[in-house]
């Protein structure tokens, strides 16, 4: 948006004080003449437009010393005696795109010059006034904010009113409700039939219609608990949770696909789909569920699957990565702090009905949220990070893992005690030998310590006798810095998921049972044998060079950087083709570099990702940041030709000790092989055999389940970004929630990313919004509209309740009865209020509460696409009640066209599944789902829109799956027995749970007779033709009553 | 991002909303329907007006040619010499800050300009069939928008405001006049391929019933999904139909006349007479192939056919009695709309290419059957764009002057208002606002923009909020 400074309502008058300021600095004649003559001028002519009294863009002015060292939005303008690290100086000299100046085109050489050597003069000025001024600011004052809008003030305990009619109001809710008519000098509506009753249930609990049988049995069963008994047989229903994840899913845009041009898939999203139907059904305390939202990766002891023990929390941090996402953004920094918006945007108005992401720019515009809060919250999400998780059906593959790592440390055993025994008859103690060997062929490990020191490397570190001094042919001169080379005995930081690469990296005596011995310090996928998957993710850091060298072995198994969290390298690599790595040498450690367009990304935040995630392997041995070209390949850790005994030997020995080479470790592999250790008496044998044992094992164990989830990052606290801009630095935040929730002085988040405490918080007593906007939408989903109508935002610009007292009061049960959503429901529904009719009885009151806000009746409503067309497949008979599992695919319609089209054709009739296992592809949204109001999966949707578009006509006429059912329907029915009027009913039973009445049987029967003389069928041949009965069946379909509930 | 305007209303279905039904049948339709006699029925005799309009008006009805992206003013309809002169040189005015941040040189015009008709108005090489309408086309050179990016642009230039929500001037329009026509919706969207930043937001009803917004009909054929009925045999949908009337009255009887059941109700009978209004409409059934011509159908240019075709379409659509009507941009391969951030010759050259022939086949075509005096046509982008280059030879976003274009419908022909600065720039002399195109084009329709309102949220809602005078000397 434009200039929005200029219009702020309470600006202030530029008022101009002056003040009479000393120079911080004394400066000489000599100087001064050189400022008047050759800067003042410049800046004057090209500087002060913009950056002076008039103007100050970007908060910069430029007419005193004193302002352009205390500087603009950016920072200090200059920093005295020093050009090299003053913006302005940067900004004249054009060097940075991002920061030229002045716009209209660069200063004359001699100009620039001149300024340069005045800021290194120390930026002399005459002792002058400083011009100061009150910018127009707006004020922003948060606390009068919170403490003036009602969604914050804290959830009050509101007595049941009192109420005349208290034979109507049997709970405490209906008293609320009732109270409001009353006040409104309206009653409420007569109780509806139970046919009635039972079909709203049906919709309202499970998503589908009553079936005939359990309708009939519903309208006989006298009891008056029968009702109560109908609604704990939907609540325990597992298409409880089918229906009631769907509209979780609007709030958390579920979507399978990234949209934007490529629409690329978001892997694994459906089974976030799945954890939502099994929360629901579980009735997980709605807390629990939050917090599993926000941090189900972190809690100390997660809920696990029933079926497979894998871990059911982390699963719901899977909503964080539904956003959109782009395959080139130009700006990456930028595209990051985006997706963080929608993160943000989804998880506060989902959660806390609160608009946050509106204060990413600026404070909120009307609440009680600043741009800092925003700030406080993006920085527990660059603390995070994107991970598809590891998960272990039964634990099967960490049984397997933990078989074979004894079988290792058995194998490991034994090569070993083959060495002690042939170094007995040694002179020389072993301590002295490694000494020297270590010295002097390890030079990675000095490097480390010595940072960017120009360094040689020998590339060919084959056997003890290897020297810095005298380097072989292929050396490898790196600039640089060696950023990790795995040899403290611990990953240093680095964090492994899954089981390839174990607890630490390959330590003393390391054997790998697929190759043999390994030296010490490898971050080594392989060594539980090849199958295994995972990945080891290092710190987050700041990219300061254009190369990123990696000394490894393997096979198939990739490096990856992240830079910025850009996670869509996998399907495109236009602006990221240098961020990626695969082994591919075998055993042979040769070195591979990340080359191409990284100096782009400089300053970027970024992590490497080792990403076994098939049956290869990967054996990283160092990881180099370097300015240099690509080093040479092929010869760095060849088999040493060694044939002494005790040259092997002294590997061996330096194998157990930790200071093996590359090139010790593929000579004893090499002498393994034909069984010519030196002291083998069986070993070779015997490990072969324990190799074999861990292939056995190996092959046993499944292959991991994996989900979208999110993970820890390095923590890191976001400054604020000046008027959005990720350029544009401010003061940093600590990680922390709003102040209106979590107050001005929070305790900062001492480890980690600090997403549990930010449940916590979030979750605190003292919170009311989330159990406020939870108990609302609840109450939503069952009365059709919000007691605050828009459930999405609770702020000032939200509509605010219509019964605040109710809305508190139900907010009370819900936190105080462990947040059950189940038990919530149970509680509306069982209101008298739930049970009135729909119909419009009462002209007088229509005309009185023409929108039914009090609910003197309740209200009629339109069913959801979803709906719809769950309730075809059930009255057609053809419903696949098959749960949970990878979404059936799209089916695509000629109108369906444009890039990137699926391949994949999905069937016509969605495989008979409910609506929710549908894919959902941004770019191909389902067209019935789309005309009936099923929202675009960008951001929080609570309450959908019910428009009425000939769309919606035109596929309940004519759209190929809507006959389709009808003739599936239709078939059904011809195929039974029966009269007409028989038949009639069973089809109304199925479709409104009711009989028809007579004059709607007298009116099909004509029609019948219609469609049997254009078909030219005999009477006993229209009862069991089934076009004719598809006919009857597609007019019901278009029925206003097919698609609302009373 | 627009989601700062999280603000969502849920639909309103209030029993007026059918009375006023947009398209047109409104409260008669149930009986009619329940009578059986009006199925089919194609005369637009009982189209209902819900407001009648404040005084006379010039227009009828309006056809928006809406320029995707924003073409560049000075390389269209405002030549600037002075730009052409400093060519390449660094650009003589301070630059506001731009889109993408870029800046160049100045960058004059690639294109030369010509003079047309009685009014020796210029246009440039880029559309020298919209040149030779220039005596029929009423230019303003001052506009100015307050936004820099497509999507809060294309809101406001459609909505009124910079925020998605809002009705559309189509859904306005529709909502001040009704239809003329019982079988097609009353605002209609030719897609030619684009879609406008902003999406199906440009085109809602906003606060106003849902039946005011926009249907979309592309250029293939069919032009709607389920437009053809599936029924092979005329009668049995037919009876189908008439079947599910009785039963829906039925119910209804029951359950009371439910505001959103009669307006579900309602729409059947439109969907019924889509089915061949529709079909009829967009197959150009007794077009002769010197019309076709005359809107560039025979072009060797794809894209140019496609326009020619929508072009022709919204001429079939007013003579059909259809209010308002918006033609989205074809799409070009290799160009992204005329947002010509790089290379603005062939960007701009093969919009030009795509639109010149078949918008002249259109303004000549109304002329000739005597329909332009009452269509407003309008020709605008969401803004211009800069005089400076953007790099080396694109030209970034400038919403501070550019050019739009009306013809027909009570405006001044042969006639340019206002001007922007020597550079081309921003807009000097006689700035007009968006809001000001709008209540100029309420006023040509007939309404005060003022009084043009809708009560939601206890205020009376406008177009123009509270802003917009109506620019009379662009009215003859």
């Amino acid at each position: 948006m434009g200039n929005h400074a200029g219009s702020a309502p309470r600006a202030h008058l530029l008022c101009w004080l002056v003040v009479a300021g000393l120079c911080a600095h004394a400066a000489a004649d000599a100087d001064l003449d050189f400022f008047e003559r050759e800067v003042r001028p410049v800046l004057a002519e090209n500087c002060f437009t913009c950056h002076g009294a008039e103007k100050q863009r970007a908060g910069l002015r430029l007419d005193h010393i004193e302002l352009i060292r205390t500087g603009g939005d950016n920072g200090p303008a200059v920093e005295l005696g020093n050009p090299d690290s003053s913006r302005l100086i940067e900004a004249i000299e054009y060097g940075n795109v991002d920061l030229q100046m002045p716009p209209t085109g660069k200063l004359a050489d001699e100009q620039i010059a001149a300024l340069k050597q005045w800021v290194a003069m120390g930026a002399p000025w005459p002792e002058e006034p400083v011009p100061t001024g009150e910018t127009s600011e707006e004020t922003f004052d948060l606390e009068a904010r919170r403490q003036s809008h009602w969604a914050w003030q804290p959830i009050q305990a509101p007595p049941p009113p009192p109420v005349n009619n208290t034979e109507w109001a049997t709970t405490d809710i209906d008293r609320f409700i009732l109270a409001k008519l009353e006040a409104n000098e309206l009653t409420p509506a007569p109780q509806a039939d139970r046919r009635t009753l039972i079909r709203r249930l049906y919709f309202d609990l499970i998503g589908m219609p009553p079936t005939a049988k359990a309708v009939e049995a519903f309208v006989a069963d006298a009891s008056p608990e029968a009702y109560e008994r109908l609604v704990d047989e939907l609540l325990a229903s597992p298409h409880f949770g089918e229906r009631w994840a769907r509209r979780w899913m609007d709030l958390t845009r579920y979507a399978e696909t990234y949209g934007h041009e490529q629409d690329y898939p978001i892997e694994h999203a459906w089974r976030y789909r799945d954890y939502l139907i099994r929360a629901f059904n579980d009735d997980v305390p709605y807390d629990q569920i939050i917090r599993e939202h926000l941090a189900g990766d972190l809690l100390p002891s997660p809920r696990v699957n029933p079926t497979d023990g894998t871990n059911e929390s982390i699963l719901a941090t899977g909503f964080w990565y539904m956003h959109q996402a782009t395959h080139a953004p130009v700006d990456v920094r930028k595209d990051e702090a985006d997706r963080i918006d929608n993160q943000i945007d989804v998880m506060s108005k989902t959660f806390l009905g609160m608009t946050i992401s509106c204060a990413r720019c600026h404070d909120h515009k009307f609440d009680a949220i600043s741009a800092k809060d925003y700030f406080g919250l993006s920085g527990f999400l660059r603390s995070s990070r994107q991970q598809f998780a590891f998960l272990d059906p039964n634990g099967k593959i960490e049984e397997a893992a933990r078989r074979i790592d004894a079988v290792r440390a058995e194998g490991e055993e034994l090569l070993a005690t083959a060495a002690l025994a042939k170094s007995e008859g040694d002179n020389d103690p072993p301590e002295s030998r490694l000494a020297d060997g270590a010295g002097a062929i390890r030079p990675a490990m000095l490097l480390a310590a010595d940072g960017h020191a120009q360094v040689v490397l020998t590339a060919n570190e084959a056997g003890g006798n290897a020297t810095a001094a005298a380097p072989k042919p292929n050396e490898l001169k790196v600039d640089g810095t060696c950023y990790e080379n795995f040899d403290t005995g611990t990953f240093n930081g680095w964090t492994a998921t899954g089981h390839a690469f174990g607890g630490a990296p390959s330590g003393p005596g390391t054997w790998d049972p697929c190759s043999g011995p390994v030296k010490a310090g490898l971050a080594h996928s392989g060594l539980r044998g090849r199958a295994f998957q995972g990945v080891l993710r290092s710190p987050a850091f700041t990219i300061e060079h254009d190369q990123i060298h990696i000394r490894c072995a393997g096979e198939k198994t990739k490096v990856k950087l992240i830079v910025e969290g850009y996670q869509l390298r996998d399907y495109n690599a236009l602006l990221f083709d240098g961020t990626v790595i695969e082994t591919d040498s075998g055993d042979e450690f040769v070195w591979k570099s990340m080359t191409k367009g990284l100096a782009k990304f400089k300053g970027c935040r970024a992590y490497l990702e080792i990403r076994d995630e098939s049956d290869g392997w990967i054996a990283v041995d160092a990881i180099w940041f370097s300015n240099h070209d690509l080093p040479p390949q092929g010869t760095e850790g060849t088999a040493a030709t060694a044939t002494d005994d005790d040259a092997v030997n002294d590997a061996l020995l330096r194998w157990q000790d930790g200071s093996a080479t590359i090139g010790d470790a593929a000579l004893l592999r090499a002498r393994l092989r034909e069984s010519s250790l030196p002291n083998d008496a069986g070993v070779a044998r015997r490990l072969a055999k324990l190799s074999n044992d861990c292939a056995t094992i190996a092959a046993q164990s499944p292959a991991p389940m994996r989900a979208l989830a999110i993970m820890e990052n390095s923590p890191i606290d976001e400054p604020v970004h000046i008027r959005g801009n990720p350029k544009m630095p401010g003061d940093v935040v600590p990680r922390r929630v709003p102040v209106a929730i979590g107050g001005a002085d929070q305790v900062p988040i001492s480890s980690g990313s600090g997403r549990l405490e930010l449940a916590d918080r979030l979750l605190d007593d003292s919170n009311p919004l989330p159990a406020r906007v939870a108990a609302n939408r609840i109450w939503q989903h069952l009365f059709g509209r919000g007691i605050v109508p828009t459930p999405d935002n609770f702020g000032v610009l939200g509509q605010p309740p219509s019964h605040p007292e109710l809305l508190d009061y139900i907010a009370n049960e819900f936190r105080d009865d462990g947040w059950s959503v189940k038990r919530m429901i149970r509680r509306l529904v069982m209101t008298n209020t739930y049970r009135m009719t729909s119909d419009r009885v009462n002209p007088e009151f229509e005309e009185k509460d023409p929108a039914n806000v009090w609910l003197h009746r309740m209200r009629m409503r339109r069913l959801e696409g979803e709906a719809i067309r769950d309730a075809m497949l059930t009255v057609a008979g053809t419903l696949n009640p098959q749960m949970y599992g990878e979404s059936v695919p799209t089916h695509l319609t000629e109108f369906m066209g444009g890039h990137r089209r699926p391949k994949q054709q999905g069937p016509l009739d969605g495989d008979c599944r409910r609506s929710i296992y549908l894919e959902v592809r941004r770019n191909y949204l389902s067209p019935m789902m789309l005309a009936f109001d099923t929202p675009l999966p960008d951001s929080t949707f609570g309450q959908r829109n019910t428009s009425n578009v000939p769309a919606q006509a035109l596929i309940l006429m004519n759209d190929a799956f809507v006959v389709q059912q009808a003739k599936a329907w239709g078939e059904r029915i011809a195929a039974q027995d029966g009269s007409i009027y028989e038949r009639i009913d069973a089809l109304y039973l199925d479709a409104f749970a009711r009989p028809a009445t007579d004059v709607e049987r007298v009116r099909l029967r004509q029609f019948i007779d219609e469609q049997r003389s254009l078909y030219g069928l005999s009477r006993e041949d229209a009862l069991e033709s089934p076009t004719l009965w598809s006919d009857v069946c597609h007019v019901l379909f278009t029925l206003k009553e097919f698609v609302f509930v009373g | 991002m627009a989601h700062c305007n999280n603000y969502r209303q849920c639909s309103l279905s209030r029993r007026e909303m059918l009375r006023q039904c947009a398209n047109g049948f409104g409260a008669v339709a149930l009986s009619a329907l329940l009578a059986d006699k009006a199925f089919g029925a194609s005369t637009a005799a009982d189209g209902q007006n819900l407001l009648a309009p404040h005084f006379s008006p010039k227009a009828k009805n309006v056809i928006f040619l809406y320029m995707d992206g924003g073409v560049a003013q000075m390389d269209s309809f405002e030549p600037k010499p002075r730009l052409t002169k400093e060519d390449g040189k660094p650009f003589g005015m301070e630059m506001e800050p731009t889109q993408f941040d870029n800046n160049g040189a100045t960058l004059g015009s690639p294109w030369e300009f010509h003079q047309y008709g009685e009014s020796g108005l210029p246009a440039s090489g880029l559309y020298p069939h919209v040149g030779r309408c220039i005596d029929d086309l009423c230019i303003v050179r001052s506009m100015v928008s307050q936004f820099n990016e497509h999507n809060q642009a294309n809101y406001f230039l459609h909505t009124g405001l910079g925020l998605s929500g809002r009705p559309s001037i189509g859904a306005w329009v529709t909502y001040g006049l009704g239809s003329e026509n019982q079988n097609l919706p009353g605002f209609v969207v030719l897609d030619s391929g684009l879609i406008p930043s902003g999406g199906a937001d440009n085109f809602g009803s906003g606060f106003l019933p849902q039946s005011y917004q926009a249907s979309f009909f592309r250029a293939d054929q069919p032009a709607l999904a389920n437009v053809n009925p599936y029924e092979p045999a005329p009668g049995a949908q037919r009876n189908k139909l008439a079947l599910m009337n009785d039963l829906d009255a039925m119910a209804l009887a029951q359950a009371g006349a439910h505001d959103a059941m009669e307006s579900a109700i309602a729409n059947y009978e439109l969907a019924f007479r889509m089915q061949t209004a529709v079909p009829e409409l967009t197959g150009l059934d007794g077009e002769t192939d010197a019309t076709k011509k005359l809107y560039g159908m025979d072009a060797d240019y794809e894209p140019t056919r496609i326009y020619g075709r929508q072009c022709l379409v919204a001429r079939r659509l007013i003579e059909r009695g259809v209010r308002f009507i918006e033609i989205t941009c074809p799409r070009i391969d290799g160009v992204d709309r005329w947002d010509a951030h790089g290379d603005l010759r062939r960007n701009h050259s093969l919009n030009a290419k795509a639109t010149d022939q078949p918008i002249a086949g259109l303004l000549m075509d109304l002329k000739a059957r005597g329909l332009l005096d009452e269509t407003l046509v309008l020709w605008a982008g969401e803004f211009g764009r800069t005089p400076f280059a953007q790099g080396r030879d694109g030209r970034d976003h400038n919403p501070h002057g550019f050019t739009i274009w009306m013809a027909g419908g009570g405006v001044k022909r042969g006639f340019a208002y206002g001007a922007t600065d020597e550079y081309g720039y921003k807009a000097v002399e006689n700035r007009v606002e968006i809001h000001d195109l709008h209540a100029t084009m309420l006023h040509l329709l007939g309404f005060d923009h003022t009084q043009l309102t809708f009560r939601y949220s206890g205020r009376d809602m406008r177009l123009t909020d509270v802003h917009g005078n109506v620019i009379y000397d662009l009215i003859v």
